[in-house]
């Protein structure tokens, strides 16, 4: 029998645990236990073998934490070498037969980015290693397990099923709270997990099997392959110097017999089980038949945290992250302003959208880094699941492989080369895929036409291995300008694909009204006719008042908003809408009002008043008489300590919000001034004060070229070298990453001479910063200021 | 032989708003501030979790150095403190990854805002500390890796020792600086028999 009949017929008997046994027989703390295989091999295979004779059928090697990272790539692989020979001995020792060896992978140790410093790359490379010398060792199947990440998980199973064809099974380990260290639930992993061909899905380690119960029903609940269990033997005490968990194997049979009838099909034990445990839950499971597994049919998204289901709710999908008509959208892509793009997608998000589109496309720019660039700066941001919106396969893929989740992706159509490019990304990397009804006759006119491009659609994703419900229907909306019919026969075919395909559907609402005036007044009752005829989501405009009152009306009407709640909170909002804005009509003299929302750190009323003004005032005027003279007021009172460093954030942040209305009506590049780069150098990880320069930097007129943070000193060098920038601002927190900043000074010296440097951080000095060879050191971001000034002026 | 690691979870510990004020180094707080703050804390405190992973060791401190879970210590200092203690409690208090990206949000959207946040987190994390610390009444004050001449490396083998990556989350960069940020290593040493 192989290891996937076996895993899809029976209840999957694992082992228990490894390292906690092996401390038990002397393994000191804080040694590798990986090594034991080369250098204890009989003891590795007496426990493996004790494990077979209790009843596992399956055996982990001892490869757990066995990683380039740890070792070296000789080391490496005489240590995998080992692990699969030692379990292959065990095997024989006890007959053979149908038991199999699972390559063990445990978590690298370090965290990726952007919570850490690990590339997701470098992970997946990572893993890939030691799943290759898996491989060729001979192992059955790979078990990823222990996993308290869901983009570490998600490495780690790529790597696997680019470099094996071995079934995968995938556990990851949930805290008390029922989630990921990172924040993901159960069903958000098994989206991911699934869409991306895991065999298995599970839980391991952290909890008893009592306190993973919730975990493994969350799991049964959303899983269509095998959920897999591996809890502790409860929770660790040190007694006397030893460690011993508080459950014992008989109460560790019974509560996993438990799961094991509700649906758990996979199950072992984790820290503090052993043979005694495994034996225990033999004698248990014996008594008990494989539960079936139930395909479920529910059509899911998710993000790292969370997971969104398509259902009885509508789910509202963000468009604003899109430069389709938009000039201050495009000029920032152009100008790699990623800011700008991050706060549309938080600006949506607080209007209630459930999904974020992300379209990147512009002829000018590289999309593919584009696209990735943006899911990633996205995600180390905002929590929503997104939809990758492009129409280039390979920005596509490099988007969706970096995608930390289950993506929406938008989009596939009826033709032959859409599907052939689309279909296998989706396969690869999971995904829930709007497919447009369209092919290469165009769109038809009718519904019937529609319906039958989504038959064949439906029929060729079967062929790729997707399901339909990770189909979701765009039945196209088109202008009713050009066809009074048109409305009605999207329409037509949104009810029948829902009702008839049963499929999940999606319009972008507003094409209805291309071409006519008010088209607010068109696309809130066509949205409102497409959430009565089945429409599942839709992309649309969340500042819209009038499409989210639609939105909160259909919701209260339609029973999917108890208590009218949610149409209540929203109800507070719609009253304002058209209203004049109080602070404005009471404020006289507006210049004046400028300044005061500045000095005061207002926002909204900084933004208002500069409305108002850009009605009578030339901007550049504005920026000169009123903004600039507001910063001085604040810069000098934090100079003089009367105004703190939250006063003066505060009142930078205003004035941002003033130049981000300038910067709209001015034309393109006008505003451009002197050039710096600013970068915290390699191996730190703290921004706040270099993006605290960066804001006030801005405010003062300079085009900042944010490099992040991690910055390699190559990187910095190129980024100056592409800008003929004047000057860098190098940033450093620790001790520890001060030689990097060193570096990054000397490369730039030799390779951009005409360019200067300025430091700053907290463990520097200014005469560290000229033992280091800058050229200045900013004590805080003010004078970080003024020295910008200072050194761009005599360039 | 001990050095079992256990964890632990708090609730989210009681913080002083004048205490947030001093890591903001800010001395006077008007009522914009104030109130921006609070947003800050009531956007931050459901994404915080509190976690603690500790192992106790038989510990020796002799001259500048000082032995316990099977590694020398250098450290002068870190010795004078332990001194005339029979244990060492080793931990790692986090505040998890929730409360990272939250920073990172508003270290990119909003500066005072993430200033606000930083300046809370590290009141929020000593505060954990203090809670965890207060569990051992027989201990010594809590002395972390970089404190006078305890080198930042010895956070090697913290690491090692104590897998706060498994435990909590917790990881070490090459540059030895932990993520999630919010992090606080740290040694006490146990005169007396200590609590459990």
């Amino acid at each position: 029998m192989t290891f996937r009949e076996y895993l899809n017929s029976d209840i999957v008997r694992l082992d228990g645990g490894m390292g906690t046994v092996l401390q038990g027989r002397g393994l000191p703390a804080g040694e590798y236990p990986e090594r034991w295989n080369v250098t204890h091999p009989d003891v590795i295979r007496d426990v493996h073998r004790a494990y077979y004779e209790a009843g596992s059928r399956v055996v982990s090697t001892n490869t757990f934490g066995a990683n380039r990272l740890k070792f070296s790539a000789e080391e490496l692989e005489a240590i995998v070498a080992a692990a699969v020979q030692n379990a292959k001995d065990a095997r024989t020792a006890v007959g053979g037969g149908d038991r199999y060896i699972a390559l063990d992978i445990g978590p690298s140790g370090k965290l990726l980015r952007p919570l850490g410093d690990l590339d997701f790359e470098e992970a997946v490379t990572l893993f890939a290693e030691t799943v290759k010398l898996g491989v060729k060792y001979g192992v059955d199947a790979v078990l990823i397990e222990t996993m308290n990440d869901s983009y570490e998980t998600k490495a780690a199973l790529l790597a696997a099923k680019e470099n094996s064809t071995l079934p995968v099974l995938v556990s990851n380990a949930y805290g008390e709270d029922g989630k990921l260290m990172t924040g993901a639930t159960p069903a958000a992993m098994v989206a991911m997990l699934e869409g991306m061909g895991a065999d298995a899905v599970g839980a391991n380690c952290s909890l008893g099997p009592r306190q993973l119960a919730g975990v493994a029903e969350e799991l049964l609940a959303a899983a269509s392959v095998p959920v897999l269990l591996k809890p502790n033997a409860g929770l660790p005490r040190a007694v006397d110097g030893r460690t011993v968990f508080d459950v014992s194997a008989e109460e560790f049979a019974e509560e996993l017999g438990a799961l094991v009838e509700r649906g758990v099909r996979v199950v072992g034990g984790c820290c503090g089980t052993t043979p005694t445990y495994i034996a225990a839950v033999e004698q248990r499971l014996r008594k008990l038949t494989p539960v079936p597994i139930e395909p479920k049919s529910h059509t899911v998204v998710s993000s790292y945290t969370h997971a969104v289901t398509f259902g009885d709710t509508p789910l509202l999908i963000g468009e604003r992250i899109n430069p389709t008509g938009k000039k201050r959208f495009k000029q920032a892509l152009v100008e790699r302003d990623m800011d700008y793009l991050l706060s549309e997608g938080i600006r949506q998000q607080e209007k209630g959208v459930h999904l974020l589109d992300v379209n990147v496309g512009l002829p000018e720019i590289d999309e593919a880094a584009m696209l990735t660039a943006a899911v990633c700066e996205l995600q180390a941001v905002c929590d929503l699941p997104l939809q990758i919106d492009t129409a280039d396969p390979a920005a596509m893929e490099a988007a969706l492989r970096r995608y930390n989740g289950k993506a929406l992706v938008n989009s596939v159509s009826g033709k032959a080369d859409s599907m052939a490019a689309v279909f296998p990304l989706v396969k690869k990397y999971g995904g829930t895929v709007i497919a447009l009804t369209l092919d290469e006759n165009g769109i038809p006119a009718d519904a019937a036409g529609r319906i039958a491009i989504a038959r064949k659609i439906l029929a060729t994703a079967a062929e790729y291995g997707i399901d339909k419900r990770d189909i979701v229907f765009d039945t196209l909306a088109m202008t009713v300008s050009a066809d009074e019919r048109a409305a009605c026969a999207t329409l037509e075919a949104l009810g029948t694909i829902r009702r008839e395909l049963g499929c999940h559907t999606s319009l972008g609402v507003s094409n209805v009204s291309f071409g006519l005036p008010q088209r607010e007044a068109l696309n809130s009752v066509f949205f409102a006719l497409a959430l009565e005829n089945g429409l599942s989501a839709a992309i649309m405009n969340p500042y819209s008042a009038d499409m989210m009152r639609t939105y909160y009306t259909y919701n209260a009407l339609k029973g999917n908003d108890p208590n009218c709640a949610r149409y209540i909170e929203a109800a507070a909002t719609f009253a304002t809408v058209g209203a004049a804005t109080p602070a404005a009509a009471a404020e006289p003299t507006a210049g004046s009002g400028l300044q005061q929302a500045i000095t005061k750190g207002l926002k909204e009323r900084a933004g208002e008043e500069t409305a108002l003004l850009l009605k009578t005032t030339p901007p550049l005027d504005i920026v000169q008489n009123e903004i600039v003279s507001a910063l001085n007021t604040v810069g000098e009172g934090f100079e003089k300590k009367t105004v703190y460093l939250p006063q003066l954030l505060m009142s930078a942040e205003a004035a941002g919000v003033a130049f981000e209305q300038i910067k709209a009506v001015m034309p393109a590049g006008e505003s451009r001034g002197v050039c710096v780069v600013l970068a915290t150098v390699q191996g730190d990880i703290h921004d706040i004060g270099k993006n605290i320069v960066k804001l006030l930097l801005e405010n003062y007129g300079f085009e900042v070229v944010d490099l992040g943070r991690d910055v390699s000193p190559e990187t910095v060098v190129q980024a100056v070298l592409d800008r003929r920038a004047p000057l860098v601002g190098l940033s450093a927190l620790m001790t520890t990453t001060v030689p990097a900043m060193e570096e990054t000074v000397r490369l730039l010296k030799a390779q951009a001479p005409f360019c200067k440097t300025m430091v700053g951080g907290a463990v520097l000095t200014a005469e560290y910063a000229a033992c280091i060879g800058a050229d200045a050191y900013a004590k805080d971001a003010m004078e970080g200021v003024r020295l910008a000034q200072a050194l761009t002026n005599e360039t | 032989m001990s050095g079992t690691v256990l964890t632990k979870t708090y609730p989210l510990p009681a913080v002083g708003e004048e205490e947030v004020w001093r890591y903001a180094a800010c001395r006077e707080a008007d009522e914009g501030m104030r109130e921006l703050l609070f947003s800050c804390v009531e956007e931050a405190a459901p994404r915080v979790a509190c976690r603690v992973c500790y192992a106790r060791y038989p510990l020796e401190a002799a001259g500048n150095t000082c032995r316990f879970g099977g590694v020398e210590w250098h450290s002068a200092a870190l010795a004078a403190r332990l001194a005339d203690c029979r244990e060492a409690v080793l931990f790692a208090a986090t505040l998890g990854a929730g409360f990272d990206r939250l920073l990172q949000k508003y270290s990119r959207l909003s500066p005072a805002r993430a200033l606000l946040l930083q300046a809370y987190g590290t009141a929020c994390v000593e505060a954990l500390c203090d809670t965890f610390c207060a569990e051992f009444p027989d201990a010594t004050p809590r002395f972390s890796p970089g404190y006078g001449d305890w080198a930042l490396t010895a956070q090697r083998d913290v690491f090692r020792l104590l897998e706060p990556s498994r435990h909590i989350g917790v990881c070490l960069n090459d540059s030895l600086l932990m993520t999630p940020v919010k992090t606080v290593t740290a040694v006490l040493g146990i005169e007396g028999e200590g609590s459990r």
